[in-house]
């Protein structure tokens, strides 16, 4: 019988990845002493909105530029360290990013609208416990959301999140949600939103081009519309890079 | 004028026709596939890095025939140009350029499986979608791809791919979303074509099936092509090094194929505006 499941993950060693990049590069650092610029990146195709026009299928890039100094964990109203309880306890942290810049550009009929956000909408997220990772915002109905505009979760971008995380150089796939709400199916002490994700037409991301809105339009729902799981739900694919800032071309 | 010159100057006028009407109707189109992989352009070798190929054509050299799966059709294109972008962990990018003809575009509808083939293989440098199981069995699996992945794996669909294709959706009581549900298939109109990426000219070793739920006993790319697809930097070399052999990790068990390496094909066709 087929069966649907929902989340999961666990922290792991970070710079993995950046060891084996430094080592190539024949450079090494004195961690964590020096500032590291780094650039966040996130393609895929999907719907979006950008002021009065809509774009259908369009390659849609996100990117934020900050510093790896500035991730932080994230804490509730007591200044505790949040955990999952998918995790050991006392390693299932969430890890974010706030500190940075946000820009997108929208590919589409062979023209290219770049974007800058206003500061102080997203920020980078890290689930490394449960494997996600992408870009937050400070919207939707609870003024928080960790997979919108878009996040991933499974494929290597699950293992990624969950071994070098934010902090080193790494590019990476799996399934993007674009989701207000997410989880849409609840995990652990995550309240679910019945299913589905929000609508986002009522929650704009500003930008010096007009109001933004990503859409999540390719799912596989149960009958009543919801979406089947916290994983595998979202059909579309993506990628996620974390490259050195001062590797921009 | 004899009848038999009649029906000749006849034929001519259709074929003139059709050939017209075929005009009209084509586009300009582009196929973009983009991904994460492992491999070599020339002497540059890379690791986990960003992959893009892309080619520019024209809807009206897409080829359709009946896929090997009833109901379906094996759509190629072959005529256009058509390049590959690679940018590594660093930033840096190459592009090259891929001779005429080394590499096209395939999109089997019956199947559900798509991407880029060539001489080598048709599912080489890049299917998404293919089965994650080795197919016919383990002793009898000489080549990759030879069936989708919803057909070797009923437990999930990894794409769109899997999801338009597999007819055996209702029984789960599951549905696409509308938008999803209307995606056109084929290569001559705009869609989004997604699924988990094989990038292995040979096979895959064949292990035990890791995590849970995607399964898929298929490891990592047993070897590398014969020689380099050209370009006009060197051969272009993928050999997927993750595939299916991540050990799943706590707490939940996610890993194998379930931490693959995903895709997607664009099809973008270019309207007048």
């Amino acid at each position: 019988m087929k069966t649907r499941a929902s989340t999961g993950k666990t922290r792991a060693s970070t710079g993995i990845l950046g060891g084996l990049l430094l080592a190539a590069l024949g450079v090494a650092f004195a961690v964590p002493a020096l500032a590291s610029p780094m650039k966040y990146s996130a393609t895929l195709v999907t719907d979006i909105k950008v002021g009065e026009r809509r774009y259908h299928n369009a390659a849609v890039t996100i990117t934020f530029v900050g510093d790896t100094n500035d991730i932080a964990a994230v804490v509730d109203k007591q200044g505790n360290q949040i955990t999952s309880t998918f995790c050991t306890p006392g390693t299932g942290w969430f890890f974010w990013l706030t500190k940075g810049s946000a820009s997108f550009s929208v590919q589409s009929q062979g023209r290219i609208l770049q974007g800058h956000f206003e500061s102080g909408q997203l920020f980078v997220a890290l689930d490394a416990c449960n494997g996600g990772i992408g870009f937050g915002s400070y919207t939707g109905p609870t003024g928080m959301e960790v997979a919108y505009p878009v996040a991933y979760a499974l494929g290597t971008a699950m293992t990624v999140a969950v071994t070098s995380g934010l902090w080193s150089p790494a590019h990476m796939s799996g399934n993007a949600w674009s989701c207000i709400g997410f989880p849409p199916q609840g995990a652990g002490n995550l309240p679910s939103n019945n299913g589905f994700c929000i609508d986002p037409s009522s929650y704009p991301l500003h930008s010096d081009v007009g109001d933004v809105f990503v859409y999540q339009p390719y799912n596989l729902d149960n009958s009543d519309g919801s979406i089947i799981g916290n994983h595998v739900g979202a059909l579309n694919r993506g990628t996620f890079s974390i490259t050195p800032a001062s590797g921009e071309e | 004028m004899t009848i038999a010159s009649c029906r000749w100057i006849s034929k001519i006028a259709l074929a003139s026709m059709i050939a017209a009407a075929a005009s009209a109707s084509a586009s300009p189109v582009v196929y973009t596939l983009r991904t994460v992989a492992d491999g070599k352009l020339g002497s540059y070798v890379f690791a986990e890095a960003l992959v893009t190929i892309r080619m520019k054509a024209d809807t009206g050299t897409v080829q359709k025939q009946p896929s090997s799966n009833a109901g379906g059709y094996l759509y190629t294109n072959s005529v256009g140009t058509v390049t590959v972008s690679v940018t590594d962990a660093s930033g840096t990018t190459k592009v090259a350029t891929f001779a005429p003809g080394e590499v096209y575009v395939r999109y089997d509808s019956g199947l559900g499986i798509a991407g880029f083939g060539s001489a080598l293989s048709p599912s080489y440098p890049v299917a998404l979608d293919c089965d994650d199981v080795a197919y016919p069995s383990n002793a009898t699996y000489v080549q990759d791809c030879l069936q989708s992945d919803w057909a070797g794996n009923f437990n999930e669909y990894n794409g769109t791919l899997s999801a338009l294709t597999d007819p055996g959706l209702a029984a789960f009581r599951e549905v696409l979303s509308p938008e999803l549900a209307s995606l056109p298939q084929n290569l001559s109109q705009s869609t989004l074509l997604t699924g988990q990426a094989h990038s292995c000219a040979t096979t895959y070793t064949v292990g035990p099936t890791l995590g849970f739920f995607i399964i898929g006993d298929l490891s990592v790319c047993a070897g590398p092509a014969s020689r380099g697809l050209r370009t006009d930097h060197g051969g272009f070399f993928l050999q997927d090094q993750v595939g299916g052999s991540i050990t799943p990790f706590n707490p939940i068990g996610w890993g194998g194929w379930g931490a693959s390496n995903t895709g997607s094909l664009q099809i973008e066709v270019m309207t007048a505006d």
